[in-house]
């Protein structure tokens, strides 16, 4: 087991709000694990607990076995990477430069990076087809071009466990699928991830293990076909989401149905539509529709 | 982007109009000397060889220009990596020494232990206290109102200087008139013109192991400006290595005070000018920051004392080229983001 998290609460003292509650749950070598929940639940704060940055008021996070509150944060980042939120930062290094503070969990203090750790950080860009990137400033270059820098700077401090919190937010359409694609790449070359998103779909696609953090801040954790439901997705966003399998692409879909606002015709007719018999392709989802 | 080759041929370029720039220095003045003369003088005492044979012209190299020259290299260069240091740790262009108050506090320590009578080394301690203490006040006001943004640190710089500002205005105002007033406001505004060897020697250990400790963390400074959980998911103890480096950019800040009083627009300008010629990377930016500020402050330092009949406040030069230079780069960075 890479974590063992043991009844997790945290409360945000200045706001008096408590975020998690009584949240459990285990991560395993090479597994995958999304987590699902409507704004404000506390996922980002999860990833924050589990990171180190934020100390939780009960419970107990294991990595490894032992008590993250006791390690350094030098002995967490040797085996937790984290891909925050992508920020723009003051200073417009270089893409290579950027990638290379990676290292800094595997150089001594007062020291520099050698020539080991420019390559391991050049393999990275390579890794992630962005060489071409190497020596721009990170100022200026696109949103999913920092995304995969910020990704490349997680592989080369080679941790065992790679944190996303809402890799595909502020990314275009293409950019999201990519960073999708490079995530189930990572997992199968034995990271073991965790991703936050607010997109159910993309749970989907990533498969692996759901984790839903409710309103109330608890957590329910499965294999992604058993947690996600219409009914729960309703649950949790308070709006009616379809879980549609769709032959062409070969998986089941999570898809909203038609806007009701706007005309009375419209709103009409989706009425009649909630009337009519299921067709064959909104029957209940099986289990054997995910594969 | 630069690469290695170019940056130290720019850092050679530096060195080399130093030189010139040292050379130049010693020759002008109300006795002016020959470029070849100041060269042999120098070359004599270097060496210990036989005295040249103009004994006024060895006088005024070795005795006044020379200790000048040093103090303004000196004073220069530490007073820009201090300002580069700041910025890379508080990840914020716009801060620098004076900005955070901490020049402004180095200089009321310093009157405080002028009002004390106290000797040169009870000064640099008081200056040391008062420009720390500064700096601890100006990065507590956005954490107590639970700020990150970098204007929030910039007005808390500003709040931090007025109020140092009216405390150095009270010093001022029961300071003896005869003797310790001038001293005060020689302080205040800047000048090289009192400075002597010995004076610049008891503060150069504490510049030489500032400048070493902040050299060896260079690259960590650029780790800590990704910010302070960008830092903290790469394994860095941020409190603890920016503590270090605010201690010893404040020793380099109050050292300067103590032989040079307070210098404005030095450590904000030069670090911003020395990344345009190096790019934004600690390990390149602080070797060139304190070369090109050693060069500024020397040639400010000769305009002051030849330009007009008597010696002009340093002040008042590095605020009239430092302040329209920032300007420029506030409009430069504005065209960039459009």
């Amino acid at each position: 087991m890479i974590y063992e998290i043991n009844h997790l609460s945290f409360t945000y003292p200045q706001a008096n709000r408590s975020v998690l509650n009584d949240v459990s749950l285990t991560l395993a070598e090479g597994a995958i694990l999304s987590i699902l929940g409507p704004n404000g639940a506390g996922k980002s704060t999860l990833l924050n607990c589990m990171a180190g940055l934020l100390t939780p008021a009960y419970g107990e996070i294991k990595l490894y076995g032992k008590d993250l509150s006791t390690m350094t944060f030098r002995e967490i980042a040797q085996v937790v990477g984290y891909v925050q939120q992508i920020h723009s930062p003051a200073y417009g290094y270089s893409v290579l430069h950027f990638v290379t503070m990676g290292r800094a969990p595997r150089i001594p203090m007062f020291g520099r990076p050698g020539e080991a750790d420019k390559k391991a950080a050049w393999d990275a860009l390579e890794t992630l087809g962005i060489t071409h990137l190497a020596h721009k400033p990170y100022t200026e270059i696109s949103g999913g071009e920092m995304q995969k820098a910020v990704i490349a700077r997680a592989m080369v401090q080679e941790p065992r466990v790679i944190l996303f919190d809402e890799p595909t937010a502020h990314l275009d359409s293409g950019n999201q699928i990519r960073v999708l694609n490079i995530i189930r790449d990572m997992a199968e070359r034995g990271y073991s991830v965790v991703m936050t998103t607010h997109n159910p779909d993309h749970a989907l696609l990533l498969g692996g293990e759901v984790a839903i953090l409710g309103r109330d801040g608890r957590l329910q954790i499965g294999p992604c076909s058993e947690i996600i439901t219409e009914e729960l997705l309703l649950e949790i966003y308070n709006t009616r989401l379809c879980l549609i399998p769709v032959p062409e692409v070969s998986r089941v879909a999570c898809i909203p149905p038609r806007l009701n606002q706007g005309d009375q015709r419209t709103r009409g007719r989706m009425n009649v539509l909630r009337l009519v018999k299921p067709s064959p392709m909104s029957r209940s989802i099986r289990p054997a529709d995910y594969e | 982007m630069h690469s290695k080759w170019l940056v130290l041929s720019i850092n050679l370029f530096l060195l080399a109009a130093l030189a010139v720039c040292v050379v130049w220095s010693m020759c002008v003045g109300k006795y002016p000397i020959t470029p070849l003369e100041s060269l042999q003088i120098l070359y004599a005492n270097v060496f210990g060889l036989a005295a040249p044979t103009d004994q006024m012209a060895e006088k005024v190299v070795m005795g006044l220009r020379l200790p000048r020259i040093l103090a303004a290299v000196v004073i220069g260069a530490a007073l820009s990596m201090s300002g580069a240091t700041y910025q890379g740790i508080f990840k914020n262009p716009l801060v620098s020494p004076d900005f955070l108050g901490v020049s402004s506090g180095a200089c009321i320590g310093a009157a405080i232990a002028i009002l004390m009578s106290l000797s040169g080394t009870g000064i640099q301690i008081f200056a040391f206290c008062g420009g720390l203490l500064a700096v601890t006040i100006t990065v507590a006001i956005p954490r107590l109102l639970k700020s990150d943004s970098n204007i929030m640190l910039v007005l808390s710089g500003i709040i931090v200087g007025g109020l140092m500002g009216s405390l150095l205005g009270l010093l001022k105002y029961i300071a003896d008139p005869e003797t310790q007033l001038a001293s005060i406001v020689y302080w205040q505004m800047g000048s090289l013109s009192y400075v002597n060897l010995p004076t610049l020697g008891s503060v150069m250990p504490a510049i030489i192991v500032s400048t070493i400790i902040i050299l060896s963390m260079s690259w960590w400074i650029d780790v800590i400006s990704l910010g302070e959980r960008d830092a903290q998911t790469l394994g860095v103890n941020v409190r603890r290595t920016r503590n270090i480096a605010i201690l010893c950019s404040t020793l380099l800040t109050a050292s300067a005070v103590c032989v040079a009083g307070t210098i404005g627009w030095l450590g904000l300008v030069i670090p911003h000018f020395a990344r345009m010629l190096v790019g934004p990377e600690n390990t390149r930016l602080l070797p060139a920051a304190a070369l090109v500020g050693a060069i500024f402050l020397l040639l400010v330092d000769t305009a002051a004392r030849t330009i007009g009949s008597s010696e002009m406040p340093l002040s008042i030069l590095t605020g009239i080229i430092g302040a329209p230079f920032f300007a420029w780069l506030l409009y430069r960075r504005r065209m960039k983001l459009h």
